[in-house]
């Protein structure tokens, strides 16, 4: 399944899941009550250089905050008229900027990785008798069988199609997949309690 | 939220029961939606290659799936080597591997290396050494190059391998096959066959192909949850055919 | 077959999870503005989640797929995911997802004993708007520092798409439950 990790290694891929995560939320929480346009700015100046430290095309992945002009126009549109466009610049800065450092993230790592990281994150539960292994094994069936629903849903496209079916009618495509999950996951069931179930044989 | 609660006991390693046999049911019955599929069956299975053949409805993937816990009767014993399934449900699957019909609803996981390692994880190691192993494997097999494959990119008869090698790696006893190779072509099933009689567990296999149970030590034929032959696989094979209208 | 109903449940919110993922993946018909607020496919697999497979798993599906987003792949509309999705104006919608599941399985767990179509419509109108947008507007106005009214200004445009997807997952709910009741688990 094509993820939006970055193959390509970097100084940001080497450091570890958890601590990105950690260094994210200290900077969400620092940024959030800025209101200046020069910090922003020169915070902005540094996230880029940060983007092209990576190496290789990094600037590129600035990219991820193409497809949100429209919000951003919008945002500052409400507080041009409102009668405040510092605070519309300031506000769509931030948010440019939080979009890029999270994805800076994204890009570096590993979603195994990530996802050890928020289980060790989550291990103080054990305590509570709880345990985090049924997440790893939720994540992996999800994203076994997403390409499976996926294709199951076009192929009756293709058919209905072929059919000539009516542009109307097309709702109904739906309903053999929401079928298909549950009886796909009945069989999953069995499959995952043949070899041990959640809570394993150990 | 039972899900989530953690076994704060580690599990016994369960071992064959000395002198026990590989299946044992007594008097065993099992209604399902008010229809009575079992009616106080017995049986005793213990040859190297049974196979367990039927028409559709007759119970044969009710009774395989007796054999690893997945089902547990509503009265009667059940005992896999020595262990009873009602009180070793979630344990059995250590001495007995099981292989679905479709191997799309038997992978559970996104690449083949997650596949194999999965069933060691399960047994107590570590992923590490969980994928180690599994690489190994693959390389015996000198597939070396599918470690991070989708399962998915396969073919149907290179699923069917990653099921079988996903189970055997966990290193059962007793393997118990429902119709496994009912979608392969020909030449792929003898290829599984030839696979699977390498080998070194004990095989029940529920199948409709009455070719593959030729050299079987025993076959068992089923009926409305009751066994109307058992024994030579040749003379068993030969009354079921008759019973199918199929000329000799 | 088997009596092993965790697996049986994991493997559901799992299967739902993907479905919800599938269905924002389809390419889409017409969109008013690409990127940034997850309204398509997606919440109307919001709504199936909720109305079939009822509130606690309805739930659960949407959080197993916030995590999965969270976790980088690009299942959002417009391939979007990872962690950026959670900066951007459409945080409450996403943090909205699993509320809004909760509500409709909730709700036609309540109407159980009406008849499906009704039903379906109540719950995914009450759940798939009122109370998504009741997460979705206040977010959209913290984080693009608007206020309330402007914000909730700019998701009035969305409200014709998404009567439109309530009357979907009644019809859909609907058909499912004339072929198969037993798949609406919201009812069992």
């Amino acid at each position: 399944m094509i993820s939006l990790y970055r193959q390509k290694t970097s100084w940001l891929h080497r450091l570890s899941a958890g601590a990105k995560l950690l260094a994210l939320c200290m900077a969400s929480v620092a940024i959030f009550p800025l209101d200046t346009l020069s910090t922003l700015a020169i915070l902005g100046l540094l996230t880029i250089l940060l983007y092209a430290s990576l190496s290789d095309g990094g600037l590129r992945e600035l990219k991820v905050i193409v497809p949100l002009w429209p919000w951003f126009l919008i945002m500052w549109l409400f507080h041009y008229f409102g009668g405040d466009p510092l605070i519309g610049t300031v506000a769509v800065l931030k948010m440019a900027l939080m979009i890029l450092l999270a994805n800076l993230l994204t890009l570096s790592t590993r979603q195994s990785d990530l996802l050890a990281a928020i289980q060790y994150g989550l291990s103080p539960l054990s305590f509570l008798g709880l345990s985090t292994r049924p997440l790893a094994l939720a994540v992996s069936l999800m994203i076994r069988y997403i390409p499976v629903l996926l294709a199951l849903i076009q192929q009756h496209q293709q058919a209905w199609q072929a059919r000539g079916g009516r542009r109307a009618g097309r709702w109904r495509l739906i309903v053999p997949a929401l079928i298909a999950a549950l009886q796909i996951a009945e069989h999953a069931g069995e499959s995952l309690a043949a070899r041990g179930g959640v809570r394993g044989l150990s | 939220m039972a899900w989530f609660k953690r076994e704060k006991v580690a599990r016994e390693r369960l071992h064959v029961v000395s002198g026990a046999p590989a299946v044992e049911l007594r008097q065993v019955s099992f209604s399902r939606a008010e229809k009575v599929i079992f009616d106080s069956l017995s049986l005793r299975l213990d040859e190297r290659r049974i196979g367990i053949i039927g028409d559709n409805g007759s119970g044969k993937s009710t009774l395989a799936r007796l054999f690893n816990g997945l089902i547990l009767p509503d009265s009667g014993y059940v005992t896999i080597y020595g262990h009873e399934s009602q009180k070793q449900q979630v344990l059995l699957p250590q001495l007995v591997g099981f292989l679905f019909q479709n191997p799309d609803h038997q992978i559970l996981f996104p690449t083949v290396l997650e596949e194999l390692s999965f069933g060691l994880t399960q047994l107590g190691d570590s992923q590490a050494v969980a994928d180690q192993k599994a690489k190994k494997c693959l390389l015996e097999q000198g597939k070396s190059d599918w470690a991070d494959r989708p399962a998915q990119s396969l073919s149907e008869g290179e699923k069917q391998r990653l099921c079988l090698w996903s189970v055997v790696l966990m290193g059962p006893k007793l393997l118990v096959l429902d119709e496994t190779f009912a979608s392969l072509d020909l030449r792929t099933r003898i290829q599984m066959m030839n696979e699977l009689k390498l080998q070194k567990q004990q095989l029940i296999m529920v199948t409709h192909e009455l070719n593959l149970l030729s050299d079987f030590d025993r076959v068992i034929w089923l009926h409305h949850g009751q066994i109307k032959a058992d024994g030579d696989p040749l003379a068993v094979i030969a009354e079921y055919r008759h019973h199918a209208g199929v000329e000799d | 077959m088997s009596n092993r109903s965790i697996e049986r449940d994991i493997a559901q919110i799992a299967l739902y999870a993907a479905l919800v993922a599938a269905l924002g993946l389809l390419p889409k018909i017409s969109i008013p503005i690409a990127g940034g607020i997850p309204i398509t496919g997606q919440s109307l697999g919001v709504m199936l989640a909720g109305v079939m497979l009822g509130p606690v798993r309805g739930a659960l599906a949407l959080l197993l797929f916030l995590l999965v987003v969270a976790l980088g792949l690009p299942l959002l509309a417009g391939g979007r995911g990872g962690l950026a999705v959670f900066m951007s104006p459409s945080v409450g919608f996403l943090v909205g997802f699993p509320f809004a599941a909760m509500a409709c399985g909730w709700l036609m767990g309540l109407m159980k004993e009406k008849s499906v179509l009704p039903s379906a419509w109540i719950a995914a109108a009450l759940g798939g708007i009122v109370v998504l947008y009741a997460f979705g507007i206040p977010g959209l106005a913290w984080k693009a520092e608007m206020s309330l009214v402007d914000a909730a200004k700019v998701m009035a445009v969305y409200l014709p798409g998404d009567a439109l997807k309530v009357l979907l997952t009644g019809l859909i709910a609907q058909t499912v439950w004339r072929g198969m009741p037993q798949a609406l688990l919201s009812r069992n």
